[in-house]
């Protein structure tokens, strides 16, 4: 027995030395944002936190507050279209009788395996063609069209967790069959809807290639475009506002996780069906 | 018994059962395909359609301004006489290949320690995803200086009175990739620990005990009950692991721009680089190609190895 107990305590250390070193690039990234330029390389140097200086550098210098507003507004836009579009596509593709649209299940599962790389210049051309690139509704398309594929899948396996009793007398008592989706079906999958926009949205609040490749010369730019403009024109004589910027743009995220995190975990299995 | 299905990735973790409303006619039909016509719309437009074209354009020769001029399969001959073409693919197959096995051993192994410790098993999982909330440029930011030539680990190296050990680990040949695949693991661990959880918490304890009835060890319960019933959370771990590794591009990127030399370059920065900068957008749509068959290959091996061993309750 008494070995047993070792072995587990072995294990807790372990788990907790991996923890710490798993923190440390955050906490040298929190401090970083304090120091001044002499001392950004010390790791052992404590900084004056009440030293605000990189952040107001930043402020001044960045234009932190329009990216950030478009930033929320793709991520606003994107996962609003991916809900309401992916849930009516994957209710259908979970539900109906008919093969052509229950084959679209494999239609899109193939979809998935396409590198974005590779679409990268056809679709380009489609956004020079149209007049749409370098727009923002241009790159919200985008992810929409690519982030719905896998969410209606989602919603086409969450579906079958949902019994079709409750549609059955829906009809019954009259309902049409968008009625019945508005009505029951989507308010039952939204558990389903808190999965995907807690698991989905740092893709879209960080994704760097997309605004780099087809919102790259707009006036206001995402923030991490913002982040990689700011590095180019600061980091060779001073990184200390870069790592404010960083900051501020990661804290929104790191906060939607922990008030979300439960979500995230008890999405994955909130699918569980009786099999 | 509840049998656990990540119902979102393919068609193999997920059978497909026919609903059991019967809608007849055509007007239902129509009713059915306004339901799925906004999706399917943009899946043709915005993936399927470049993906056939990408097909024509990677046997052209093709500025992206000029008319394409057919060439047939020279792109592709061009790319395996191409010395950074292989390097590249041996670097996105080491990022592959290590992200799978230690990443996912790693997730899977501290998943295991996480589901016993209880209270703190909030806490420890926080601190385990918190890298995958952050951003690729926000992680390169801080781990440059990290890594840095004065930075991080070598001051603690120096410190230590190994400054000999000191190097420039992201200028260097041999420790490139090791560097940039420890970001990876950081970055990526959280996930499949949380999947793995969801997958632990979702095996019926009534199997541990009736095994520890029959006198089973607890090596003898991980192959027999936790690792076969742990299946389905593997596949789509290394899944969503590979396809993404496999596309490797922000991390080296921004930190080494595939450099020393072609040292960490990848598949995705290769095609980027030749769109993008060189405008030889046939070459790159071939090397898009190219990279499409990997990615689709890798997936159905590791689909065929991870789903034979799954097993039902």
């Amino acid at each position: 027995m008494r070995s047993a107990l070792a072995g587990k305590l072995a294990v807790q250390l372990i788990t907790y030395i991996l923890a710490f070193l798993f923190l440390i690039p955050f906490v040298l990234f929190f401090l970083n944002t304090f120091k001044d330029k002499d001392h950004l390389f010390e790791i052992f140097y404590m900084p004056n936190l009440l030293n605000w200086d990189n952040y107001i550098r930043m402020f001044q210098n960045s234009n932190f507050f329009a990216s950030i507003g478009l930033t929320i507004t793709i991520c606003f836009f994107t996962l609003l279209f991916i809900v309401v579009l992916s849930s009516m596509a994957g209710y259908m593709i979970g539900r109906s009788r008919r093969k052509p649209i229950r084959m679209i299940y494999y239609l899109f599962a193939g979809g998935i395996i396409i590198p974005t790389q590779m679409s990268m210049i056809p679709v380009y051309k489609i956004g020079v063609a149209t007049h749409l690139i370098n727009t923002m509704p241009f790159l919200i398309i985008l992810y929409v069209a690519g982030g719905s594929v896998f969410a209606s899948l989602f919603y086409a396996g969450f579906i079958k967790s949902i019994p079709e009793a409750l549609e059955e007398s829906a009809f019954i008592d009259g309902c049409g069959r968008f009625e019945t989706f508005v009505k029951i079906i989507f308010p039952l999958m939204a558990p389903a809807s808190a999965t995907i926009v807690t698991t989905t949205i740092y893709w879209y609040w960080n994704d760097f290639s997309g605004p780099l490749i087809y919102l790259n010369s707009s006036e206001v730019s995402t923030l991490m475009m913002t982040i990689y403009k700011f590095m180019g024109t600061n980091n060779t004589v001073d990184w200390g506002p870069v790592y404010a910027l960083c900051m501020v743009s990661a804290l929104p995220m790191i906060l939607f996780f922990l008030f979300t995190q439960n979500f995230l975990l008890k999405g994955l299995v909130v699918g569980s069906v009786k099999g | 018994m509840q049998r656990q299905t990540y119902m979102l990735l393919h068609p193999l973790l997920y059978n497909l059962r026919a609903g059991a409303v019967v809608h007849k006619g055509i007007k239902n039909f129509l009713v059915e395909i306004l339901f799925v016509a906004p999706t399917l719309l943009l899946f043709l437009i915005f993936v399927i359609w470049p993906f056939i074209g990408s097909l024509y354009y990677s046997m052209t020769q093709w500025d992206g301004f000029s008319q394409p001029v057919f060439i047939g399969f020279d792109n592709f001959t061009r790319l395996f006489y191409e010395e950074s073409f292989w390097i590249a693919l041996k670097n996105t197959l080491i990022f592959a290949l290590t992200g799978l096995v230690i990443g996912n051993g790693l997730s899977l192994l501290l998943a295991l320690a996480l589901n016993r410790t209880g209270k703190m098993q909030k806490v420890l999982r926080t601190i385990f995803y918190l890298p995958g909330v952050v951003s690729f440029i926000t992680m390169s930011i801080v781990w440059t200086l990290i890594y840095h030539y004065n930075g991080s680990i070598n001051q603690v190296l120096r410190s230590l009175g190994l400054g000999s050990l000191a190097s420039e680990w992201l200028g260097n040949y041999d420790t490139v990739i090791p560097a940039l695949v420890v970001i990876m693991i950081w970055g990526g661990v959280g996930f499949g620990i949380i999947v793995f959880l969801a997958g632990l918490n979702s095996i019926p304890s009534e199997l541990y005990e009736a095994a520890q009835i029959d006198g089973a060890g607890p090596v003898a319960k991980f192959k027999y009950i936790t690792f076969p019933l742990l299946m389905p959370s593997i596949t789509l771990v290394t899944f969503l692991g590979l396809s993404s590794t496999l596309r490797v591009f922000d991390l080296p990127f921004i930190m080494t721009n595939g450099g020393p030399g072609d040292a960490s370059n990848t598949l995705a920065m290769i095609i980027y680089r030749q769109a993008f900068t060189y405008y030889n957008y046939g070459y790159a749509t071939a090397g898009g190609i190219v990279l499409f068959l990997f990615v689709a290959i890798v997936s159905l091996l590791q689909m065929r190895a991870t789903r034979s061993r799954e097993v039902q309750v």
